[in-house]
């Protein structure tokens, strides 16, 4: 069965299947068949008939406004997202940012996995054993190096649809530099502020007993500072990644005043929890075990704990960039249909047999 | 104020009287119910007609089935008027009457600086 629609409203019902991706599949594909329907015998003034439609993400919206889905499905994330979202909302929109992209992020991982796994039996041994004939700037630069470019390829698979994920060029570098920029002087910032405040602690003649303790939590309390301020950038980094000049360093710190609570609750969630399991993995391998196997064994579990963290993190700043610049979330992979149109009609049809009352087709009445 | 906006929600409170008025002259499918209510002053746009069916048959004021049209190449989705709309109408078309000759009253009164005969008038 072909319609053959205009391109123009082939076009529109794509945008409107995409941006119906939080409804149940058959309900879903009952509003597209029905608005082919309208589509098909309006065919020779379509593009007035697309016009009085509305844009399909508004449409979309009136949909689940108006109760398709049960009211079930989480709302439709839009452009400008609300300053005040729940974590259940942060959550599904970061999960509908991975499903837009998800093969792409497969690579991604091996990547990081393979290159974190081995980078951290290298230091785990040379932080046991310093005599080795390696020495550890170097392994830091060829992990750092390639998680750089692997972060900047999921940024590119998450928020671009141009194909050059891997690609190493000016944007690459821009990202790196811009990254590391940022990172140095991060913590350059809390170093600074902690000698500072040790110095305070001297002059003001506090017990020395006390003062491990206090610098301690001076230093935790800049580097979480210095954390916070980093989430701030990071859409930045990102459009630096994909080659988005519209999105300065100045639009970065403004779009994400108003958001920080829904990102921080993210990387609360998300992020964190990894962190410190990352942290424990490398205290133990370097301060616990002899050296052995052990490290070999500590290493593969960082580098998968390692890897999901710097996945949770990449997922969280590309929903965080959208929220930003206004950039539409994308359907789940799995929703888009690869598939020639009739053949959604027919797989439609066959579905019918779910929706119709009575379940077979009844006769038209006029 | 803002006259787009006060035009919106009043075509907004109008289009469900205007399609279940449709559909009480029997079933008929969405681009049906839009021509038919043709002359309805722009209450109903193709825009806001399926989310607005999509509503009414989720609170049970309608309910549709799907049929194979000899005309068409896609499956229809056909709609009508279910018992509770069928109530409905009725007690809506009243009111709607009602309402329109109050506030139609309202205004000629006050053209004619009658301000006064308006107050405490209600409609039930």
């Amino acid at each position: 069965m072909e319609s053959a629609l205009p391109s123009a409203a082939e076009r529109y019902l794509e945008r409107l299947e995409r941006a119906l991706w939080a409804l149940p599949s058959e309900e879903r594909e009952a509003i597209l068949l029905e608005l082919r329907g309208h589509l098909a015998a309006r065919r020779a003034s379509a593009d007035e008939t697309i016009a009085a439609l509305g844009p399909p993400e508004r449409l979309a919206q009136d949909f689940l406004a108006a109760g398709a889905g049960g009211g079930g499905p989480a709302a439709l994330p839009e452009a400008g997202t609300p300053r005040r979202l729940s974590l259940h909302s942060v959550l599904s929109q970061v999960l509908a940012t991975w499903r837009g992209s998800r093969e792409g992020l497969f690579a991604v991982g091996g990547v990081l996995l393979t290159v974190l796994i081995a980078s951290d039996w290298a230091l785990f041994t040379l932080a046991l054993k310093p005599d080795g004939a390696l020495p550890a700037w170097t392994v830091m630069v060829g992990r750092t190096g390639a998680v750089l470019i692997a972060l900047c390829a999921a940024y590119r698979l998450l928020l671009a649809s141009n194909g050059r994920a891997w690609a190493v060029d000016l944007s690459t570098v821009r990202f790196m530099g811009g990254t590391l920029g940022v990172l140095v002087l991060s913590a350059a910032g809390a170093v600074a502020v902690t000698r500072a405040a040790t110095t305070g602690l001297d002059a003001a003649g506090i017990a020395e007993g006390a003062l491990p303790g206090i610098r301690a939590a001076v230093a935790f309390l800049a580097l979480a500072a210095a954390a916070f301020l980093l989430l701030r950038i990071q859409p930045w980094l990102a459009a630096l990644a994909v080659e988005r000049r519209d999105l300065g360093l100045r639009d970065s710190w403004r779009g994400t005043r108003g958001r920080m609570a829904a990102i921080a609750k993210g990387w609360a969630v998300l992020v964190l929890p990894l962190y410190l399991l990352h942290f424990l993995l490398s205290y133990a391998a370097v301060k616990l075990f002899p050296l052995g196997v052990a490290q070999l064994a500590f290493a593969g579990l960082d580098g998968i704990v390692s890897t999901a963290m710097a996945l949770a993190a990449a997922l969280l700043n590309a929903t965080a960039f959208r929220w930003v610049t206004g950039d539409p979330t994308p359907a789940p992979t799995p929703f888009r249909s690869e598939q020639p149109r009739a053949d959604l009609i027919e797989a439609a049809r066959i579905r019918l047999g779910q929706l119709a009352r009575p379940p077979e087709l009844g006769a038209a009445p006029h | 104020m803002d006259i787009n906006s006060w035009q919106s929600q009043l075509r907004k409170g109008a289009a469900e009287l205007v399609v279940l008025s449709v559909l009480k002259g029997g079933e008929r499918y969405g681009l049906d119910i839009l021509e038919q209510a043709g002359g309805s002053g722009g209450v109903l746009s193709d825009g806001t007609l399926y989310p607005l069916l999509t509503r009414l048959e989720r609170e049970g004021k309608l309910e549709a089935r799907w049929a194979m049209a000899d005309d068409a190449k896609v499956p229809r989705k056909y709609y009508r008027l279910s018992d509770e709309g069928e109530a409905m109408i009725g007690e809506m078309q009243r009111l709607w009457h009602e309402f329109s000759a109050f506030v139609s009253g309202a205004i000629e009164e006050s053209r004619h600086g009658k301000r006064t005969a308006v107050r405490g008038r209600t409609i039930s």
